[in-house]
């Protein structure tokens, strides 16, 4: 009894500290940029649509009538998702046959490959940024969705060759030499028999990959003009030297946060599945 | 149908050697089993004839034609894997058709004339209610009988069975391999099938193959292989209790014949086993005794004595038993009926041996000497 009701409390502790700076970007939304700078910050205060409205809509309140004010955001938003879907197709499309030939075969200096590719992720984005830059322009990859698609194998590659290796090499492969047996091409195999096995895994490393290339700013910010800018740096356009509209830039962390927020609930049930792969054992 | 023909094929896995040299032949029809101890290299076999594993070095003939370079599709031949190796996100009935469905065999038959055979095959091995469920959902003896059924709707030139039959109770084996063997003698499909099991290798097969550390130690009928072990290590696979080696016996001559005498244990080598050994000036020789070839005397027979010995342990062994007698140094294991309670530990036991079920070792090479 006491147990629970301690585990109940540690759970409400964490849950206030994950859910609170969410919580209080929601609030900042709705108020009034005198609201969002008072301190002690307000709790209770007066409910207003002028953020959202200002950036979904493109309506901004002077004090008597609505005037119509550029807003980008939902062109960003579009942007963002182009970026990290192409990412993650070209990401899983060349990703699982390196994982499979990394499970499956031996091949010269196979273990040296996969960490190499692994180490990608250990250097520091900042260290290798602005030599992409110049690199960027001259290659003319600036401000491109395919620059922004390419630079983002980086983070996401490794990611998908390592976990897609280790769910291939959970199938047996006397799974694989039985079809081959029974009158099947490698081709035939892989598509009636390997591919249909991880299409669990596939769906939750596509998802995280998703996730990963939707949450990147660095590169987002830096290898980017304004035509193809992800959502998440152009959070940064709110800020000027006259004012920052906290308001505003809290409605459109709200906007650029849903996809997370949507996928993460969607690939929890769907990675325990990929996860739980003990099925597999035929 | 057709035959399989290997000629010193070598499988290596980097530097260990599974398979050493191995030749044998396999006839249009005929039913080849393969006994061995796990590790022996059978499954290798039966793999590089598959074609999922290469061959190191070697020739593999199948009806005349060199395969070893064939893709395993194109090979037309039939695997039950130990593993079973089902397909885990298909249904019984799909894991089952799944070779008629192949890109080479599509639009041979209908689906009602799939449906029917699956039906044959699947009522003969007794999971006819099954097919609608995943392997998952299955005991380990149905998922066998499952991987058998995947292979035996095929009409392949060659089916190769991994142990197909060890997983299942004893009952369902014992009445599934007559069923087996009468299914190939009617569809006369050539057949390798593994075994660790001497007596599955006795009852199943027309001819044995036994297999040793990837080596073919010896292939004959059983009859041969029971008669003429090739070597000690055959006459440890066959029989339980497996063959009593006496090692090092000294033969002496005494009056004009030839004896193996020991403490307690005197037995007459016959003439031309007699000349093996002097052509081989053998001093020392290891003797190979089957359980089975060693009579108890009671007091009354009028049996010889070649040896004597006192009664150490009994274990009954279900439709047999196993004695162990001390004879001097060594210990005889002795087969007799079941429920053998009539002698008691410690008592003095007389025994005969025939000459013509002595077999002769040449300590060295381990090897037969009336056949190596």
């Amino acid at each position: 009894m006491l147990r629970k009701s301690l585990r109940i409390m540690a759970i409400v502790l964490i849950m206030i500290w994950t859910l609170f700076p969410i919580y209080w970007v929601i609030l900042m939304s709705f108020k009034t940029p005198i609201d969002v700078t008072t301190y002690p910050p307000k709790f209770i205060f007066k409910l207003t649509l002028d953020n959202w409205a200002n950036v979904l809509l493109g309506k901004e309140w002077t004090g008597t009538h609505y005037e119509t004010v550029k807003t980008d955001i939902l062109r960003y938003f579009k942007n963002s998702l182009i970026i990290a879907s192409g990412s993650t197709a070209l990401a899983i499309f060349l990703g699982l046959p390196a994982a499979y030939s990394l499970a499956r075969y031996k091949f010269f200096r196979k273990e040296d490959f996969a960490f190499t590719l692994l180490s990608f992720r250990f250097a520091p984005a900042l260290v290798v940024v602005f030599g992409l830059y110049s690199v960027y322009q001259r290659l003319r990859l600036y401000d491109t969705y395919i620059g922004m698609i390419i630079i983002h194998q980086i983070l996401l590659l490794p990611f998908v060759v390592w976990m897609m290796r280790s769910y291939f090499a959970m199938i047996p492969a006397e799974v694989e030499q039985a079809a081959r047996v029974d009158g099947y091409s490698w081709w035939g195999m892989f598509s009636k028999i390997t591919l249909p096995l991880v299409k669990p895994a596939v769906a939750a490393t596509s998802v995280v990959a998703f996730i990963y290339s939707w949450n990147e700013f660095l590169y987002g910010y830096v290898l980017t003009g304004d035509k193809v800018r992800p959502v998440t740096p152009s959070l940064l356009g709110f800020i000027s030297y006259e004012r920052v509209l906290w308001g505003q830039m809290a409605t459109a962390a709200i906007v650029a946060m849903i996809p997370s927020v949507l996928l993460s609930l969607f690939i929890q049930r769907y990675v325990v599945a990929g996860l739980s792969f003990g099925a597999v054992r035929g | 149908m057709a035959k399989l023909e290997l000629r010193e094929v070598v499988k290596k896995y980097g530097e260990v050697i599974a398979l050493d040299r191995v030749s044998f032949q396999v006839q249009d029809g005929e039913f080849l089993t393969i006994l061995g101890r796990p590790g022996a290299g059978k499954t290798t076999i039966l793999k590089i004839i598959a074609g999922v594993e290469p061959i190191t070095q070697g020739k593999l003939l199948l009806g005349g034609e060199d395969i070893a370079s064939l893709s395993p599709e194109f090979r037309d031949v039939a695997m039950v894997f130990e593993t079973y190796a089902l397909y885990p996100h298909l249904s019984i009935y799909d894991n089952i058709v799944f070779p008629l469905r192949s890109p080479l065999r599509r639009r041979t038959l209908s689906e009602s004339e799939l449906k029917s055979r699956v039906g044959e095959i699947t009522e003969m091995l007794q999971i006819s209610d099954l097919l609608d469920r995943k392997p998952v959902e299955l005991s380990g003896g149905q998922r066998q009988r499952v991987s058998l059924a995947r292979a035996l709707v095929r009409r392949p030139q060659l089916f190769l069975m991994d142990e197909p039959i060890a997983h299942l109770d004893a009952k369902l084996r014992h009445g599934l391999r007559p069923e087996l063997r009468n299914l190939q003698r009617r569809l006369g499909v050539t057949t390798l099938f593994t075994t660790t099991d001497y007596m599955e290798a006795l009852g199943i097969g027309e001819r044995i193959l036994v297999l040793n550390e990837g080596k073919v130690l010896q292939i004959g009928t059983q009859r041969e292989l029971w008669a003429t072990p090739a070597s000690e290590e055959v006459g440890e696979l066959l029989g339980m209790p497996p063959m009593n080696i006496i090692k090092g016996a000294s033969p002496r001559v005494k009056a004009g014949e030839m004896f193996l005498a020991d403490s307690g244990f005197k037995v007459k080598i016959g003439k031309k086993q007699r000349l093996r050994i002097e052509e081989r000036s053998l001093t020392k020789v290891d003797v190979g005794i089957h359980p089975s070839e060693i009579r108890l005397l009671q007091s009354d027979d009028k049996y010889e004595v070649t040896c004597i010995g006192r009664i150490y342990v009994y274990e009954p062994l279900g439709t047999k038993g196993s004695l162990s007698v001390r004879v001097g140094e060594h210990t005889l294991k002795v087969q007799t009926e079941a429920r053998f309670t009539k002698r008691t530990p410690e008592e003095q036991i007389k025994m005969y041996i025939n000459e013509r079920d002595i077999h002769i070792f040449d300590p060295t090479t381990r090897k037969n000497i009336s056949t190596g």
